[in-house]
């Protein structure tokens, strides 16, 4: 033996771990103690905490800069208005049905993309979820322009106005708490250390044997089902679905990467910490009225040159703390952990 | 081992290497010679599998890979060290070596453990192995570079003036490694400008210029030729 060993965590995680638990069991809670509309808003800062999630892997780790991912909330969106609305199926499996079929649209879009690198990815994938748009506009049987209504008789269904809150906030939570645990168990095994490679060089990458194209494929497909689920459950929660609110490139790409360049890129803590930020911001900015928008901007900006690794590289740097454990510790035999 | 058969490669009109053909052994250590800019480095990625032949064929134990992609080629056991260093920097020196010991070497994460800190200890970079790879000073980055190559268990390594930009010393340390690898009977190809290192490893020489072969020998015969010192020394006046 070599007289070393690997760990993969520290002391001060035992005491993370289950303080993750205590608040995943307020957050199952919350319903109890809150009302509808902070209900309402909970579930959305689900949605794009998955969302930031999704796209931190895919532009922090794998280098796929997507800025087309409104097709795949849209199309989960539609998914379910088919689905739960219009054939009466069972809720959950109708969201999960959403992000299959998410991630089988994403595999034709993925094979068109993938021929495409930096800067034309990005375009065509915006070019892509425009297409979405489109096609979608002309389907009567996706009520064309102007959209879907959910059936009230399928709604009334799923209970009162606050029993259907906290059980859309139920889904939006699962969805969320899946997103990051796919996440951080990708990260942390073989696949997140090519993943992590890529991140920092990708042609040295290959050379040292990592499937550039394979892993960003395998991103790219993840991300699509859980933008199609995140779709799937904010839609329901509006009860209505059109084109334009469907395949909002800011509502469902600008925000998101707003909230993962000032949580902080290529660390998985980063787009949790600015999913908080972003919802302060505009809570406490939304009485500026457009205002709102420019002062986003600036923040952006302003982190961008002044902290380009966001908040969360800011601590990592400075203090190596990580909430979710990835690195792995060298310990000499004989000692204890670090 | 390997073989390149004729192989050609441009840049638009612009011939960079123009068909070279050579051959290396189980055993061998070749260095390859040129001035800047006569195609040494393509040949490497060529090589490699960054490039792509226009003309010719490079062949693995007599199986043609000219068309396989670099990282195929690293799980044949082709490895490369550039010439600048390229770590992955927000990962730990020891998480680097992993890198091509898991991906490279396809082999279970937990089962390479070992594996690399024994790469980690014939590079001298042991005590390095928990620092941030951003971290690390030139000499330590080269010998990375050299470690993570060699976490892939390479059976032909491809060095791309590793040893440029070192002091005397330090150049020396790195012969020393490269020394062994060459004698645990892994294959090396080796381009280097500092000569007097590369003499102190290779059992063959190769001078290139103008992207073709114009010498290939045993070093010190090849290094005497008169059109070598020409193209390679200069001409006296």
């Amino acid at each position: 033996m070599s007289g070393y060993s690997i760990t993969r965590i520290s002391r001060y995680h035992y005491a993370v771990g289950p303080a993750l638990l205590l608040v995943l069991a307020a957050l199952i809670a919350l319903p109890g103690f809150a009302d509808k509309a902070t209900l309402r808003l909970a579930t959305e800062m689900a949605g794009y905490m998955a969302l930031a999630i999704m796209w931190n892997l895919l532009a922090g780790y794998a280098g796929v800069m997507s800025i087309g991912q409104q097709a795949f909330v849209g199309a989960g969106g539609y998914a379910i208005f088919m689905l739960a609305g219009s054939a009466g199926l069972p809720l959950i499996p109708s969201v999960v049905a959403a992000g299959v079929i998410a991630a089988a649209l994403a595999i034709p879009v993925g094979y068109i993309l993938f021929r495409l690198n930096g800067a034309y990815f990005a375009i065509g994938s915006w070019v892509i979820a425009e297409i979405f748009l489109l096609i979608t506009a002309q389907s009567d049987r996706l009520g064309a322009g102007s959209g879907l209504s959910f059936p009230t008789a399928v709604a009334k269904t799923f209970g009162k106005s606050d029993e259907r809150a906290a059980l859309f906030w139920w889904i939006a939570l699962a969805v969320a708490v899946v997103a990051i645990a796919t996440a951080y168990l990708w990260l942390r095994s073989s696949r997140g250390l090519a993943l992590t490679a890529m991140r920092d060089d990708e042609s040295a990458a290959a050379g040292l044997g990592v499937d550039v194209v394979r892993n960003k494929f395998a991103v790219f497909l993840l991300a699509a089902a859980i933008a199609g689920m995140v779709g799937a459950v904010l839609f329901l929660g509006k009860l209505r679905i059109s084109p334009t609110s469907a395949y909002d490139i800011n509502e469902w790409t600008a925000s998101i990467i707003f909230i993962v360049v000032i949580g902080g890129i290529g660390r998985l803590e980063g787009a949790i910490i600015g999913t908080l930020v972003f919802f302060g911001l505009r809570s406490y900015l939304a009485d500026f009225g457009s205002y709102y928008l420019m002062a986003l901007g600036v923040i952006a900006i302003v982190m961008m040159l002044k902290m380009p690794k966001g908040l969360w590289g800011f601590v990592y740097d400075r203090t190596g703390i990580e909430i979710f454990p990835m690195r792995r510790n060298i310990v000499r035999s004989g000692e204890g952990r670090p | 081992m390997l073989e390149l058969r004729d192989i050609s490669f441009r840049y638009g009109a612009l011939t960079v290497t123009d068909s070279v053909s050579l051959t290396v052994e189980k055993g061998d250590a070749l260095g390859v010679i040129g001035p800047n800019g006569a195609g040494k480095s393509t040949l490497l990625d060529l090589m490699m599998g960054t490039k792509v032949p226009a003309e010719g064929s490079i062949l693995l134990d007599g199986e043609d890979i000219s068309r396989l992609a670099a990282q195929k080629r690293a799980e044949l056991g082709i490895a490369r060290a550039f010439q600048v260093p390229r770590p992955f920097h927000g990962m730990t020196v020891f998480e680097n070596v992993l890198v091509g010991a898991t991906l490279g070497g396809r082999r279970p994460e937990r089962g390479t453990y070992d594996h690399c800190f024994a790469v980690l200890e014939q590079t001298g970079l042991i005590d390095h192995a928990q620092d941030q790879a951003s971290s690390l000073r030139l000499l330590d980055r080269k010998r990375l570079e050299m470690a993570r190559a060699l976490a892939t268990r390479p059976r032909l390594l491809l060095l791309d003036e590793v040893a440029g930009g070192l002091t005397e010393m330090e150049c020396q340390s790195l012969i020393g490694t490269i020394r062994q690898v060459a004698a645990s009977g892994v294959a090396i190809v080796w381009i280097e400008h500092i000569v007097h290192a590369l003499l102190a490893v290779v059992n063959r020489l190769c001078v290139i210029d103008q992207g073709a072969q114009i010498a290939n020998g045993a070093p010190r015969e090849v290094i005497e030729l008169p059109k070598v010192k020409e193209i390679y020394l200069g001409t006296p006046e």
